[in-house]
This record gives C-alpha cells, sequence and structure tokens, in this order.
C-alpha cells in the first residue's frame, strides 16, 4: 500500500485514486456500496470463491449439485461526495494538507463508484463559491469530477447548509452522501444537518480528516497561532496550553463520533499520515461489516 | 585598580541590545498558522508578558557577557600603589628650534615660556629631567627608555609650538604602553625677534620734529633716495628705520627717485617733470595718497620748505597742505616717476614719506602667509594620553588581567549557549515524545 505522502504527492488525482482503488481491489472483492433493487435473472455453476450467500440451497437439496443465483441489477446507485474546501483545510503549511487529502479520498470513492456501474456527483464549497456536478455514471463524467476537483484551493468558511443539506437535496432520490471535512467549524449546525439527511433515507457517512499536528499539537515557546479561515491571531505560550488543547481535540472527536453513531450516520477518522488506502478499506471493511445497508452483489459473484 | 583604556566602556551601551530583546522578543512570536482557533480559545492561555525564570536568567547572562568583554577591552590594572607613587616621573622634551624664538601673547620669546613652564612641571614631578632639543619627535624615543626604567605614574611631556613636522604620529608608537603623553603648546604670536635686530628707532624729539635714529644694518632700498648732501645722516637713518618696517621688497622693476629739498639737481628734475601718463603712476599715487602714516605726520607749527607744483600732490596733512606731489620724469633721466617731497628727509613726515613710497612700490605680504605652520590641536589630543602606574617589581606593562575577563566572557558564553539547547530541547517535542505523554 502506497503511503499517504507518495499518493498526495501524485499530481494527477485520477492516477492517485485509481492507485489507491487498486490496492483496495487486491484485498477485498465485495463492493461497500449496494443499490437498493435487484431481480433475479439466472443460475450458473458454482465457481470456488462465490459467496455462499448467493448459492441456490433448494436448487442443491434437489439435484445435488451447486449453482450460484445472478441478479440484474435494476437501479444504479447515486452517490453524493460533499467535500469542505473551506481555508482551515489548507492544513498543515508544508506537508499533506487535509485538503489534497481529502481530494484523493474523494477521488478514490468516485473511482470506486463509477467502476461498479453506479453514479456519483459532487459538492465543493470553497469559500463563497459552490462547485456542483450532478450524480452521474461514467469514465467522461469521473475525468471531469476530478479535474473540477483538482482546479479548486480552500478558501473561506464552511456552511453545513450549504454543504450537507444542499448536497442531499441534489441527490434527488435517497442515495449515499458521504461527508469530507475537518467539521472544525459550526460543530452543532453541522450534527443537526447530518441527522436532518440520514432521517431523510439517505445513507449518510462523514469522513472526518485530521493533520498530526491537530491532534498532537508539537509545538512550544510562544507562537502567534493565526486562524486560517478567520485569520485572527492569538499569541499563547504553546507548550502551556498544549495539554489542555490536546483534551480538548480529544473531546472534539469524541463528540463527533459519539453524535455520528447516535444519528445513525457511519464515522471514520482520517489521518493524513496514514495511507488513503488503508484508510478507506478500513472504512469501507466497516461499512461492508455494518448491517442494515442496503445491498447489492458484487459483479464477481453475482 | 586602574583601567589603561577607559574610553572602551562606550561599549556599555550594548547592554541596551539583550535588554530590548528580552522586553520585545516575546512580541516578535513566530507564526503559526491552525486550522481554527475555536479549541485554543476554550484552552486556558497563558499571559504573553510573563516571564520566564529561564528567560531572565539568560537575559542576566547576555548582560553578563556584554559587561564582561568591554571591561576585558579597558583593560584593567588591579595593582595597588604608595602615594608617593602617583607623583610622576617625567621626562620634559623642550623644543629650542628656531620658531620657538617668536614672542608670545605676553611679548616674551616663546622659548622663554616654555623653560619656564618645563621647570615648574619638573619642580613638580617625583624625578625627571629637561631634555633641550631642536627636534622633539626624534628625542621621544630616548626619553620612553628613560621613562621605561623607572615604576609608578610616568610622564612624557613636550612643550613646543609644535610646528607641523616636530613631532608625528610614528614618534608616539615608540612610546611604551603605561607611559603617559601629555603635549603643552606655547604659543607664538607676531613677527620674529630677529626681523628687527638692530633695534632700530627713531626718537622724536619734544617738539615731534626732528628724530634721532638709531641706524640698523641693512639700508637697503628699492628707492632711490634724493638728498643734500648735508643730509646724508639722516638719510640714511630715515632708510634704516623703514627697512625695518616696511616689506623687504622681492622685486621691483620700476625706478623711483625721491627728491628732498635741496638736492642739488631737484630744480632742473622740476622743469623736466611730465604729466602722470601711464595707470602704475596713478595706482602708485593713490598708494602713496591712502598711506596712513604719510597723512598723519604734517609738521605745520614750522615754515614749510617750498613745494613745487610739479606732478600730483598727495598725502595732504592735517592742514590741507601737500607733503609731496609726484610727476613722471623726463626721458633720459633713468627714473620712471619722481616724488617730490615737500618735507626734509630728517624730519618724521620726510621718513613716513619715504615709507610710503617703498611700501607703494612694494608688493604687500600678508603677514598671515609668512606664519608657520603648526600641528592642530586636535591631533594633539589625540597623541595625549593619561599615565597609568606601573607595578614597582617591574612587571610587563601589558597586565593580563583582561584576560580573565576574556576568558570569563568565554565562559559566559558557553553557558548562554547551553541554557538555549536546553530550551530548544524542551520546546521541540518529536511526535513519538508527545504520545508517550499523552498515553501517560
Amino acid at each position: 500500500m502506497l503511503s499517504a505522502d507518495v499518493v498526495t504527492a501524485i499530481d494527477d488525482l485520477e492516477l492517485a485514486a485509481r492507485l489507491v482503488v487498486e490496492g483496495l481491489r487486491a484485498g477485498s472483492h465485495r463492493s461497500p456500496f449496494h443499490g437498493y433493487s435487484s431481480e433475479f435473472q439466472q443460475h450458473r455453476p458454482y465457481r470456488a470463491g462465490d459467496d455462499l450467500k448467493y448459492l441456490d440451497w433448494k436448487l442443491l437439496a434437489r439435484t445435488d449439485r451447486l449453482y450460484t443465483r445472478q441478479f440484474r441489477e435494476t437501479t444504479s446507485m447515486s452517490v453524493m461526495l460533499v467535500l469542505d474546501g473551506s481555508a482551515s483545510m489548507a492544513f498543515p503549511e508544508s506537508g499533506v494538507t487535509k485538503w489534497r487529502y481529502a481530494t484523493v479520498l474523494a477521488a478514490s470513492l468516485a473511482h470506486l463508484v463509477v467502476s461498479q456501474g453506479d453514479a456519483v456527483g459532487l459538492l465543493a464549497i470553497t469559500g463563497d463559491r459552490r462547485t456542483y456536478l450532478p450524480a452521474r455514471g461514467g469514465r467522461p463524467h469521473l475525468r471531469s469530477l476530478m479535474a473540477l476537483m483538482d482546479r479548486m484551493t480552500p478558501d473561506g468558511t464552511w456552511s453545513p447548509a450549504r454543504g450537507i443539506a444542499r448536497g442531499a437535496e441534489l441527490l434527488k432520490r435517497r442515495g449515499v452522501v458521504i461527508v469530507l471535512s475537518d467539521f472544525q467549524d459550526a460543530e452543532a449546525e453541522t450534527h443537526r444537518e447530518l441527522r436532518r439527511v440520514a432521517s431523510h433515507g439517505h445513507d449518510v457517512a462523514m469522513l472526518q480528516v485530521v493533520a498530526p499536528d491537530e491532534s498532537t499539537f508539537p509545538y512550544r515557546g510562544d507562537l502567534e497561532f493565526e486562524d486560517l479561515e478567520t485569520g485572527e491571531r492569538r499569541l499563547l505560550d504553546a507548550g502551556s496550553i498544549a495539554t489542555s488543547y490536546r483534551q480538548a481535540f480529544d473531546a472534539f472527536l469524541s463528540r463527533s463520533r459519539d453524535n455520528a453513531v447516535r444519528d445513525r450516520v457511519d464515522y471514520a477518522l482520517m489521518r493524513t499520515d496514514v495511507p488513503p488506502g488503508v484508510a478507506l478499506r478500513d472504512f469501507l471493511m466497516k461499512r461492508g461489516a455494518k448491517p442494515g445497508t442496503h445491498h447489492v452483489g458484487s459483479r464477481e459473484t453475482r | 585598580m586602574s583601567w589603561l583604556n577607559p574610553i572602551a566602556f562606550v561599549g556599555l551601551l550594548a547592554l541596551v541590545v539583550p535588554i530590548l530583546a528580552h522586553l520585545f522578543g516575546r512580541r516578535m512570536a513566530r507564526r503559526q498558522v491552525f486550522p481554527s482557533l475555536r479549541l485554543l480559545r476554550d484552552a486556558r492561555p497563558t499571559p504573553v508578558t510573563r516571564s520566564r525564570p529561564s528567560d531572565l536568567l539568560l537575559l542576566v547572562l547576555r548582560c553578563a557577557i556584554v559587561a564582561a568583554a568591554v571591561a576585558a577591552l579597558a583593560q584593567p590594572r588591579w595593582s595597588s600603589s604608595t602615594p608617593a607613587a602617583r607623583v610622576p616621573v617625567r621626562a620634559i622634551l623642550l623644543d629650542t628650534s628656531a620658531s620657538m624664538d617668536r614672542l608670545t601673547s605676553a611679548g616674551t620669546p616663546a622659548r622663554q615660556s616654555a623653560t619656564t613652564l618645563a621647570r615648574a612641571l619638573l619642580d613638580s614631578a617625583r624625578e625627571g629631567m629637561i631634555v633641550e632639543t631642536g627636534r622633539p619627535g626624534a628625542d621621544i624615543a630616548g626619553a620612553s627608555s628613560w621613562l621605561g626604567g623607572h615604576s609608578g605614574l610616568r610622564e612624557l611631556v613636550i612643550v613646543s609650538d609644535f610646528q607641523a613636522g616636530a613631532v608625528a604620529d610614528g614618534d608616539f608608537a615608540q612610546v611604551s604602553a603605561g607611559i603617559g603623553t601629555k603635549l603643552i603648546r606655547v604659543a607664538a604670536e607676531g613677527l620674529p625677534v630677529n626681523v628687527n635686530p638692530a633695534g632700530v628707532r627713531g626718537d622724536p624729539d619734544s617738539a615731534g620734529t626732528k628724530a634721532t635714529w638709531a641706524v640698523g644694518n641693512d639700508t637697503g632700498l628699492a628707492l632711490t633716495v634724493l638728498v643734500a648732501d648735508k643730509d646724508r645722516d639722516a638719510a640714511r637713518a630715515s632708510i634704516a628705520a623703514i627697512r625695518a618696517i616696511a616689506p623687504r621688497p622681492s622685486r621691483v622693476s620700476r625706478r623711483i627717485a625721491v627728491a628732498f629739498p635741496g638736492h642739488a639737481a631737484r630744480d632742473s628734475m622740476v622743469k623736466q617733470a611730465t604729466r602722470l601718463d601711464t595707470a602704475w603712476q596713478g595706482d602708485f599715487m593713490l598708494s602713496l595718497r591712502r598711506n596712513a602714516l604719510l597723512a598723519s605726520s604734517g609738521e605745520r607749527a614750522f615754515a614749510m620748505p617750498p613745494c613745487e607744483s610739479a606732478g600730483a600732490p598727495v598725502a595732504l596733512d592735517m592742514w590741507g597742505q601737500a607733503v609731496a606731489t609726484v610727476a613722471g620724469a623726463a626721458s633720459g633721466s633713468g627714473y620712471d616717476a619722481i616724488v617730490f617731497a615737500c618735507v626734509d628727509v630728517g624730519t618724521v613726515a620726510g621718513t613716513a614719506l619715504l615709507h610710503a613710497a617703498e611700501s607703494a612700490i612694494t608688493p604687500v605680504v600678508q603677514w598671515r602667509e609668512m606664519e608657520p605652520t603648526v600641528v592642530p590641536d586636535e591631533l594633539l589630543q589625540r597623541w595625549e594620553r593619561p599615565a597609568v602606574e606601573q607595578a614597582p617589581h617591574g612587571e610587563d606593562d601589558t597586565s593580563p588581567d583582561g584576560r580573565w575577563l576574556w576568558l570569563l566572557a568565554i565562559a559566559l558564553l558557553l553557558l548562554e549557549e547551553w541554557l538555549k539547547r536546553r530550551d530548544r530541547s524542551v520546546s521541540v517535542l518529536a511526535p513519538s515524545e508527545v504520545k508517550r505523554e499523552r498515553v501517560a
């Protein structure tokens, strides 16, 4: 698995996403995203490795032969990627920024969804600008989605209403809404919007992107901290506040996770020093194991 | 305790640097961007004006480093001495060059004042000597060497008018450290005494009409003085007097004659006289008229000798009567112009006329140009330095006391560096250390 530094350093977002997704496929054969409806099409002889879930037991009892049931997908799934492009995502100044990491994650997810034949859309908020691409399938659409993300730079502040709520509205029908953000601002409003979207029947996931320096706070001495979003400055003795800051940050992460669990929202903490492939695999495996999600059998096992 | 180079204490001003850095350094904290100050706002802030003990220690250390370095530069001497050793030994170089014969403002020759001063300095010294020399700079090394054999305070004194070249920078380089130098200028002013060597003097009689002259040894004039035979002695005396007070002619191209009453050829010269018709003759006449001495030398109380009407009258006396007339000479007479005096040669007015005529044909030399060039006072001040006590046991003048201060400064510098490194190692924790800290 390629490291976070290597993957995010690749200029071509499409290539980076493909590398991540290929890494994922090497370890898993099942899609974590599942459509809503499928129709039985035919039987075929069982092959080693087929999921036993699709084995036709009745036919086995009658004929004493192993047959796997195959389905035809009737409804494709729509995934809306809501990307936080606020200025705080430009942290840290050097190394892997949260923004770059989030775009690689989003591109990988989009790649994964499109390769399954599903539709993916994008809604990114960068400052006053809102970039929207409706959910569609196909390679050309995937390429234009990645090109859009490549052109954006973090700016301004994050608005949950403009991002999460609008993203779900634009999906038009029930689908999967994946929000990639650091969730630093408007904490209460963000969770309210996530809860509301989930209650409307959408499958909601929040990927909280965190830089290592945010959690470890390795600063000492007198520093003038500048808020990336508001420009506010504060002169602080970093050493003396480090412990209390870390406690506050841990509490913030716990709140985010607890609220997500309470609101039936998938939660994943994405640290930018973890390879995107590993982080995505963990997230997708967790989703796959989660009961109650809509399933569509993978093309391989059908 | 004394200091060889106390001017170095100006360096203490550098103490301002660490103090200002300490006061304002915290305000110039490094900028660090952060995603959001929300959680930092919740964290307990620390006032930035608070001074950490380590900061204060660093400040004290840095100030001490500067102070130690400055003290080392000032070259301290720790040796103590008896009161007797504080009376200096003096070597006095007394300038006896020719320029010292000039008069001071007190009217005495500079050499005399210098000698008096030198003796007074010698009297106030514990021990000393006066060296009379025409070249003080050349004898500095010898005097310094003599002083080097003594202990306690030692002083090299030069009494001179400090004409340019009397002393130079290189001369003082030979003076050993610790020996003070004092340069005393004896200011000479006015004319050298020997300009008037014969003491030529004109003593008017009680009526102020006739003068008795003490004749000098140089009677050469640019003028031709035409007098009656009986007036020769008086003329010689007048000429000598003029020689003493009028500038010596450098080169005179005009031939001027002053014809006094009684000269045998005067009548014929009057008849042959011509009008003033060249520019230089006009200048000459005007110069005569402007002569202050001539204008104030009327002798109204006595009958004036007949004064011919030839030529232009010059120098009207206080009664409006001409003292002389000026006319051009006949060609072939050997003169370019003739001054016909209306006064006798032996009189004050006659002498004044001769002086005026001599001055009028002589380029005036400014006294200023004749003044010697002297070493400027600023340079003398630079060469001067105070005496420093020499240990009686004959230690080397370059005391090692300052070296201990340099060592102290270096030690403090190392301590300061160690403190800084310690602070830095505490302030920058590796991520793994942070994790360990969090686990703990």
